[in-house]
């Protein structure tokens, strides 16, 4: 087995330089020997031309996290290093700091303060006989001729050990400020030479120990978080843009592509309100949201709505509401004047609604969006809470696909707007949308915000028993006090498709932390789902659509789903994007059309 | 400021006639005093107090981080009746400033012959340990033997020690020392030689260092070597120190030179009044052409000159019970005497004695009767920017010192080094 | 010059003799001090006041 490493590429690298600096380091640690008034600072390093020879000996345990080798390096090459420090020159200042040093060494090293005070006595008073005088010197180690048997003993928990089996240092040449005066020359030559075998023998391995200990120790779901940060970093870097494909024309693409392209982009997005809509999340400037409108003007401009549309549906949803109640009332038997007593009555839900503030510490802004969705549910008294309101099942299937074409009016599929979560775990996989947006994509419509009960939404409030799930901020309590029963009759029965904006709840805590997060601000939300690009792969899932898509995908499933459907359902929340496991959802009973 | 126990072995060296000055160690004193004056670095506090006119303990506590503490012990076979407690103690005594030169060498009269000076100090709560022994040993030789000591400790710690071993001969004319410490062998030979016509070594009573003006030149080197390490050294210095013509303040030029180094450096110090000294010093190295330039201040804040005192009767005995000042006095009335009677100012100082010298004297003996509160000295230096101050006064019956260093180049930095010295002796 | 050496034992010794020495020396040497001074003081203070660093109340 042989390798091949270039050695002349290491010199180009980063490598000289950093062994510089690590050098330095270790060379100023410690106690500077009295003898020396500066620090060593190297002044050059130069790893040569030549390359050592690196024979492998034996490898005598190789595994995952261990390795134990034997290796023989020679070296002899034209490697070099310069060193520059300030000598003391004058012997009995040298004499004068050995005095106190060898105190310290002989005495309670706890007490070393006071050995100045007794050093000072003891030592005679010289006039100016130990005045410092400080001489630089450059000493410049070339030709170093190395021969060693190298023994490499490496295991993840103990570090790495390096063991030389012999002296490896042959010979060096040692060139200084002081090679004319001989005795000096060869005092130095001598002492470096020791010098240089107990860095071979001590310093050395006890550096490399260190070194590989850092690495050693830590922890391996740090170093993969760091991996896939990187491999995140590269991802959103690596962006093509149509401009970049064909510059000429950059909606060369057809028009029909290009939509699924937007919807698929979109649908990462988060519905963030007022934002402009682009293709591109990082770059907003590639499809404007009037180039979208465009193209949905030109090629779908059947889904475009009007003000008429908006009246035949409050006629419809109103006749679904009461198709609904009837129907919820008669499955469970309760008693239906409990529920219109409490639920239906706007001018109660306003009172409840602000009892919910209070509770739930919300801004007015988002409670007031939200008490339209909400207010009911605050309104049902804990003993109904064994409803369809319930129905946040876990065993639900996941439905997209069973999503049924719109039969008439859609000319794009279901999936195509919400395409299948790429992760199968329990990410939300659909439309994520809170109350809040939907309320305001009724607001698209002629359904002013101001009003307090959008007639939209008014039947789903009135007849849904909107989950517990979406009682804000007192949610999670309330769970942990009383779980809810998942199986339901009622939903056992449901087999047609349903439309489903929801994602099986993995746990129920989970779900009821999304859902008071959802339901406390789904405005922000929303937005902070926009604003952070999120590092896990839920921000390419559906986070939900834009208004209009939105409203158009309600009423026709409005209308085509629910007329050939046993059950509909509206599962409406936000999804976080940090904890996508659970949806809230507003269950509606279903709507029986004749 | 000196530590009591400095200060007793000073008492000592006065009370026994031993001339410190005639030392090549002291050479150079006046400069250090004023230039490189010690800074306390802690928080100390020391307590002294004589239970006898032989023996002596202080106690002292120091605050480094961790609360410290020495206790010490000073017994002398002669009395030491110049000791003085800290509220009558001059503060010249206690603080060394400029060095204005003795007039007189080592007595010879043998009745200190044998004098004998023990001292022994222990750190708490290190428990090392420093002893010293002075002993006269012939009328103009003297024995030093300093030693410290760490402790074996259970861990390890092999304990360590020293001793350093001087053998000083002081004659008016000249001074030797011989020295070894234990420490690398250290062998080390110091001499110190007066120039001029005044001086006699024999059978006068007192040997002079001064001249005929009362001004007086040595020149001294010591050589060190260091048997183990094989570590050289060498210096030698010129010291010059006269009084002014004109008012009588006393000056001292010293240069020296370490020839291996080829370090050279002059001094120039001038007492400018009765309060203030200027002191200025050039190093040069030759070698390396590097050069500095320091100065240093000290300035004395007197309370009022000291009644003149009772003279007493000129008995041998009489005369040593006296302390240094009144020593000085006394000898400087007998002076004065002498030129009366002969009409001959000076004339115990040389034949050409003159006007000059007698204002000289003057301000001599008025310095010394002198007191002063309080004493302050600054010093700095051009290349390293380094700026000392310190304050050392008598608050009370205290002796408080502070002082603090800073570099003034180096703004990144604070305060060096400061502390506080609080001294109270009975 | 085997001869001349000294054995082990005896090595062992001398150095335990000077360490002895040693340490009697270290905290024999105020003790010392102190009787030397006491001896030579003809009034023979008290070893209260002769070990007492504070100010006598005499």
């Amino acid at each position: 087995m042989s390798f091949r490493i270039n050695w002349n590429a290491i010199e180009k690298g980063s490598l000289s330089s950093w062994s510089t600096e690590l050098l330095n380091d270790a060379l100023n640690t410690g106690d500077r020997p009295n003898m020396l008034s500066s620090e060593i600072q190297i002044e050059d390093l130069n790893f040569g031309e030549k390359a050592p020879d690196f024979e492998i000996l034996e490898i005598g345990d190789l595994g995952s996290d261990r390795f134990r080798g034997i290796f023989k390096l020679n070296y002899n090459g034209d490697a070099s290093i310069t060193l520059r420090t300030k000598v003391q020159a004058n012997p009995l200042r040298i004499y004068n700091d050995n005095v106190i040093d060898d105190l310290i060494e002989r005495s309670n090293p706890s007490y070393s303060d006071g050995v100045e005070e007794l050093a000072n006595f003891v030592k005679p008073q010289f006039v100016i006989a130990d005045e410092s005088f400080s001489i630089p010197l450059n000493l410049t180690l070339s030709q170093i001729k190395i021969s060693t048997i190298i023994i490499i003993v490496f295991t993840k928990s103990k570090g790495l050990t390096l063991v030389f089996k012999n002296d490896p240092l042959e010979s060096i040449s040692i060139n200084s400020t002081f090679d004319r005066i001989k005795p000096l020359a060869q005092l130095l030559q001598k002492k470096i030479e020791i010098q240089i075998g107990e860095l071979f023998k001590e310093f050395l391995p006890s550096i490399l120990y260190k070194f590989s200990l850092k690495y050693t120790t830590e922890s391996f779901d740090q170093f993969h978080k760091d991996l896939l940060r990187e491999e995140l970093d590269d991802l959103l870097d690596k962006r093509v843009n149509f401009k970049d494909i064909d510059p000429e024309a950059p909606m060369g693409i057809s028009p029909g592509s290009l939509m699924r392209l937007t919807t698929l982009a979109t649908a990462r997005q988060t519905l963030a309100l007022g934002g402009k809509l682009s293709a591109d999340r990082m770059n907003r400037d590639i499809l404007t949201k009037s180039y979208v409108n465009h193209i949905v003007q030109r090629s779908f401009n059947r889904l475009r709505l009007s003000e008429s549309d908006f009246e035949n549906i409050n006629k419809n949803v109103d006749v679904i509401r009461q198709f609904q109640t009837k129907i919820y009332y008669k499955h469970n038997g309760d008693n239906p004047h409990h529920l219109l007593d409490h639920g239906v009555s706007p001018k109660r839900r306003v009172i409840k609604m602000k009892k919910k503030k209070n509770q739930s510490k919300q801004n007015s802004l988002q409670s007031e969006s939200s008490s339209v969705l909400s207010s009911p549910a605050a309104s049902v008294p804990a003993s109904a809470m064994t409803s369809p309101a319930r129905i946040i099942s876990r065993k639900l299937p996941e439905v997209v696909h069973d999503v049924p074409m719109s039969s008439e009016e859609s000319d794009w599929s279901s999936s195509t707007l919400f395409p299948r979560s790429r992760k199968p775990s329990g990410a939300s996989r659909f439309i994520s949308m809170s109350g809040n947006t939907l309320q305001k994509s009724s607001s698209v419509g002629p359904i002013s915000r101001r009003e307090p009960s959008p007639p939209l939404l008014r039947p789903i409030a009135a007849s849904a028993k909107v989950s517990p799930l979406l009682n804000l901020g007192s949610m999670s309590s309330y769970q942990k006090e009383k779980p809810l029963p998942f199986a339901n009759p009622y939903f056992d029965s449901l087999k047609g498709p349903a439309m489903v904006f929801k994602s099986a709840s993995s746990s129920r805590s989970r779900s009821s932390s999304t859902a008071s997060a959802a339901s406390s601000s789904s405005t922000s939300t929303i937005s902070s789902s926009t604003n952070s690009p999120s590092k896990s792969k839920m921000s390419e899932e559906v986070k939900g659509t834009n208004r209009r898509e939105m409203l158009n995908l309600f009423l026709k499933y409005g209308a085509s789903d629910f007329s050939n459907s046993k059950a509909a359902k509206f599962s409406v929340g936000p999804t976080h994007p940090h904890n996508s496991n659970g949806i809230v959802s507003l269950d509606t009973p279903p709507p029986y059309f004749a | 400021m000196l530590g009591y126990m400095e200060y007793l072995q000073d008492c000592f060296y006065t009370s026994t006639g031993w001339n410190t000055d005639n030392n090549y160690d002291n050479i150079l004193a006046t400069s250090r005093n004023l230039l490189a004056f010690p800074i306390p670095r802690n928080f100390r506090f020391e307590l002294s107090s004589r239970s006898s006119e032989f023996t002596n303990s202080s106690v002292s506590l120091t605050n480094t981080g961790i609360l410290g503490g020495s206790l010490s012990y000073l017994s002398t076979t002669t009395p030491l009746a110049n000791a003085m407690a800290s509220r009558s103690v001059p503060l010249q005594s206690m603080v060394s400033g400029y060095r204005i030169l003795e007039t007189f060498g080592p007595r010879l009269p043998t009745q200190f012959v044998g004098a004998t000076l023990l001292y022994g100090r222990i750190y708490f709560p290190s428990q090392f340990l420093e002893g010293m022994v002075i002993k006269r040993v012939s009328p103009n030789t003297q024995f030093i033997l300093k030693c410290i000591s760490t402790p074996k400790v259970t861990g390890g710690v092999k304990g360590g020690g020293a001793m350093t071993f001087y053998w000083q001969t002081n004659k008016a004319k000249s001074s030797r020392e011989f020295i070894f410490s234990t420490s690398e062998a250290l062998l080390g030979f110091r001499c110190l030689y007066n120039i001029g016509k005044g001086f006699r070594d024999g059978p006068s009573r007192r040997g002079k260092i001064f001249g005929s003006d009362g001004s007086s030149l040595s020149i001294g080197t010591e050589l060190w070597y260091g048997a183990l390490s094989m570590s050289p050294g060498l210096s030698t210095a010129l010291r010059y120190s006269t009084y002014s013509s004109s008012t009588g303040a006393p000056m001292t030029m010293t240069l020296s030179c370490n020839p291996l180094l080829g370090s050279f450096s002059s001094t120039y110090s001038v007492r400018t009044g009765i309060g203030s000294t200027f002191c200025s010093k050039y190093d040069l190295n030759v070698y390396s052409s590097e050069s500095d330039l320091s100065f240093g201040y000290e300035f004395w804040r007197s309370i009022a000159t000291r009644p003149p005192k009772e003279q007493p009767k000129l008995d041998a005995p009489a005369f040593n019970k006296l302390n240094e000042e009144e020593q000085m006095r006394v000898v400087g009335e007998f002076i004065g005497a002498q030129q009366d009677k002969f009409g001959n100012p000076g004339a115990a100082w040389g034949s050409r004695g003159t006007a000059p010298f007698h204002t000289a004297r003057k301000f001599v003996s008025n310095l010394r009767e002198t007191d002063f509160s309080s004493v302050l000295k600054a010093s700095t230096s051009i290349q390293t920017g380094k700026l000392s101050v310190s304050f050392s006064g008598k608050i009370k019956d205290f002796l408080v010192t502070t002082g603090a260093s800073v570099n003034l180049y180096d703004t990144s930095s604070t305060v060096k080094a400061y502390g506080v010295q609080i001294q109270y002796s009975s | 010059m085997s001869g001349y050496a000294l054995s082990e034992e005896s090595k062992e010794r001398i150095v335990k003799v000077l360490d002895t020495s040693k340490v009697i020396a270290h905290y024999g040497w105020i003790p010392f001090i102190l009787y030397l001074g006491w001896s030579s003081t003809a009034e023979r203070p008290s070893v209260f006041n002769l070990l007492s660093p504070l100010p006598s109340l005499m």
